[in-house]
């Protein structure tokens, strides 16, 4: 964190506990600010707008309904983002991962018809492992070749975009003008709840993955042996954890709750594997997680927010003039202020390379530093 | 007591006027975009100057919702019927599902959808196709008086019957401006290779043809770039693309989806709207049309243009009927009115994919 505290008693516990909360709130108070200034020259009412975009989002049931839905795919790509992030690999590949899993779902989906207690179940761990196995490329360059990771997956999101685009259109193409898969049976469907909204059975298997990785970080010795790796891998190494295996399945674990993302969106929201159709869902829980300080609880937090944003979007759009492309701004504003933080750490800790004791719950992963290449 | 009535009456009709009169007066429109969104100098852009024309001739209100994803189109579409438009438009073939599901849920509520396929798709819903084979037939006679060569290209994306009604209608074209003329049909066998379209044209401008038509959605900017390079021309298709390469294309074959968007608004301002309805946009409807702007000034002669106008004439009269691909038949040795003698294509087929 930016700043140090020191001291005791009750008000310090409380401080110390909500500390992790003070600065992804103060980045989203800024972008809130620049984004209202952002309004104020547009020529609108920042005030009303900020209405709107609450009230559109959550207020009433389909609107609350398609929070969710734009929420869900933030969820997985989040968590899979904060998973990678907080073990010190900079998986920002979940793009790629999240559209080879889709297309992995999509294929099961349509070509192997089965009764539904088999059917749906498999399309959804298809997704798991073409995400997996997109993400098992960097981890294995990674720790066998020393190829940083961060470039290997920024680089495999067009090719996988591309690689999906070509069975999307040529292999597997549905006939049609559209570039997609045929539809999935009906036994791979995740069910949708109503007409406003695609929102489906995805978002509890999303939310599951959150809890499930919050308790596997908080009480398991693996979930701790990933923040020592996030730390320091030197130190994890000399601890005695296996850094390379465990590096491979962080990377794994993270493609394939990716892969997740992309599975939800062709059996629950298209119903089919689409060419190119992710709007970024993959580099939103790039933001997500920093807001989240790649906490999984967190993740649910901040996806709910550009999920609301999102949302709130569409009325937004029906009731004034404005554009899409204000709740993206905000969106980066948030990530901008969040990442100058990230750098700040940075640059403090290369100026002063002995830094001032600290208590030891002031360690938080958000510290953690890019594993040296 | 006479009196009496027709002061009722006249109250109602005050009444009537009042309330019901300017809510029609104005009609208030949602847009909703395809996920391409706003700034794509296609579709979208185009439906807005739709929009445009509907506020300064009807003094239409109207919004436009951007969908960032295909997934976004039923929620957008539900959220905004019911919320007091006179009518909601859609601009995109994967928008037809999500309409259906909407306008089934929302009987009250009034849904336009341009430019799709031939089936109707609800009570409270209007749709419209584009009779793109009369704009084909319009460029076709615009590249065969054009060429100076005497041979014409056609670069399709893929082999399909929908790409084919281009061809024979640019082909029909072609061969009332010029009987000799030759026109080389090509397939890329795919809409999103520009590379391919740019292999595929060359070898069309290696066997002497001056003007190819791209009809391959993302592929045709590698016919318009060949074109570039070799100094020939290109003829665009679906929107103006001119402006991709001025001085190359020689003219875009545009589907007017402008239009077709203003007189579904009309129609709820008129009070004539009836679902279950889809419209025809040929030459007569304005709803196709040869793309003449800026970036192709001069590229084609004022004869030719003068020549193409007395053309529209006689198609609007039914002198001429350009042959539709969907009704002709294989082996068929003439087509359209007046009859010209079918392309190889059809004449030695021994069966058309419908």
């Amino acid at each position: 964190m930016s700043f140090e505290t020191t001291g005791s008693g009750p008000g310090m516990a409380v401080l110390n506990f909500c500390r992790p909360a003070v600065q992804p709130i103060v980045a989203v108070l800024i972008a809130t600010i620049v984004g209202g200034l952002l309004v104020l020259a547009l020529g609108e009412n920042p005030i009303e707008v900020y209405g709107l975009l609450i009230s559109g989002s959550l207020v009433g049931v389909p609107n609350l309904l398609v929070t969710l839905q734009m929420m869900t795919p933030l969820l997985f790509t989040g968590l899979a983002v904060a998973i990678s992030f907080r073990a010190g690999l900079w998986n920002i590949g979940a793009e790629g991962q999240m559209l080879v899993g889709a297309l992995f779902a999509g294929v099961v989906g349509y070509a192997f018809p089965m009764p539904w207690f088999l059917h749906l179940p498999l399309a959804i761990l298809a997704g798991f492992v073409g995400g997996g196995l997109w993400s098992a490329i960097p981890a294995l360059l990674r720790v066998y070749l020393g190829v940083n990771e961060l470039v290997v997956c920024l680089m495999l999101n067009p090719i996988a975009l591309l690689l999906t685009g070509f069975f999307a259109t040529h292999v597997f193409k549905a006939p049609g003008p559209t570039n997609k898969l045929p539809d999935i049976a009906p036994s791979a469907a995740l069910p949708t709840f109503s007409v406003y909204s695609q929102v489906n059975a995805g978002i509890f298997i999303a939310l599951a993955c959150c809890i499930i990785f919050a308790i596997i970080n908080v009480r398991t010795v693996r979930g701790f042996e990933w923040k020592i790796m996030g730390l320091s891998p030197r130190f994890a190494y000399y601890g005695g954890i296996n850094v390379p295996r465990r590096a491979i399945w962080v990377m794994i674990l993270s493609g394939g709750i990716a892969g997740l993302a992309g599975a939800e969106q062709v059996l629950g929201q298209y119903g089919a594997f689409y060419d190119n159709f992710s709007p970024g869902y993959g580099f939103d829980g790039i933001a997500v997680a920093m807001l989240a300080n790649f906490n999984p609880i967190g993740v649910i937090v901040a996806a709910f927010l550009f999920g609301a944003l999102n949302g709130g979007s569409g009325v937004l759009q029906m009731m004034t003039g404005l554009s899409k492309y204000l709740v993206q701004v905000l969106q980066f504003i948030t990530v901008l202020v969040l990442a100058a933080q990230f750098s700040w750490d940075w640059l403090i800790l290369r100026l002063f390379p002995e830094p001032p004791p600290k208590s030891p719950d002031a360690v938080e992963p958000v510290n953690a530093t890019p594993t040296e290449a | 007591m006479s009196g009496n009535f027709l002061k009722t009456g006249l109250v109602v009709l005050s009444l009537l006027t009042t309330v019901v009169v300017p809510a029609f007066a104005a009609p208030k429109v949602a847009m909703i975009t395809s996920e391409s969104g706003l700034g794509d100098k296609s579709f979208n852009d185009m439906m807005v100057e739709g929009m445009e024309r509907a506020k300064t001739e009807l003094g239409a209100d109207y919004v436009v919702i951007q969908p960032r994803a295909i997934s976004e189109f039923q929620s957008a579409l539900a959220r905004a019927a019911g919320q007091g438009f006179d009518i909601i438009i859609g601009s995109s073939f994967d928008m037809i599902e999500p309409m259906k599901a909407v306008a089934a849920a929302f009987p009250d509520q009034k849904f336009g959808l341009v430019d799709v396929g031939p089936e109707p798709l609800g009570p409270n819903v209007v749709s419209t196709v584009t009779k793109d084979w009369e704009g084909s037939f319009l460029v076709g006679y615009i590249a065969a008086k054009t060429t100076k060569t005497g041979t014409i290209g056609f670069v399709g994306g893929k082999d399909i019957p929908i790409i084919h009604r281009f061809f024979i209608g640019y082909y029909y074209g072609a061969m009332m401006a010029n009987p000799d003329i030759k026109v080389i049909e090509t397939y890329t066998g795919s809409f999103t290779d520009p590379a391919g379209g740019k292999e595929f044209t060359l070898s069309n401008i290696n066997q002497g043809a001056d003007i190819n038509f791209a009809v391959a959605g993302p592929t045709s900017v590698g016919v318009i770039e060949a074109a570039k390079s070799t100094g020939t021309f290109a003829i665009g298709v679906d929107s103006n693309q001119n402006y991709l390469a001025p001085g190359s294309v020689l003219t875009s074959m545009v589907k007017r989806v402008d239009t077709q968007a203003f007189d579904m608004i009309k129609s709820v301002s008129d009070n004539t709207f009836a679902g279950n309805q889809v419209k025809m946009y040929g030459l007569a409807e304005d709803g196709v049309s040869a793309a003449m702007d800026d970036n192709n000034k001069g590229l084609i002669s004022d004869a030719v243009l003068a020549e193409v106008d007395t053309l529209k004439a006689k198609l609007l009269s039914g002198e001429i009927v350009v042959p539709n691909y969907f009704e002709l038949k294989a082996g068929q040795a003439e087509m359209g009115t007046p009859p010209i003698a079918t392309p190889p294509s059809i004449a030695t087929a021994t069966t058309l994919a419908q």
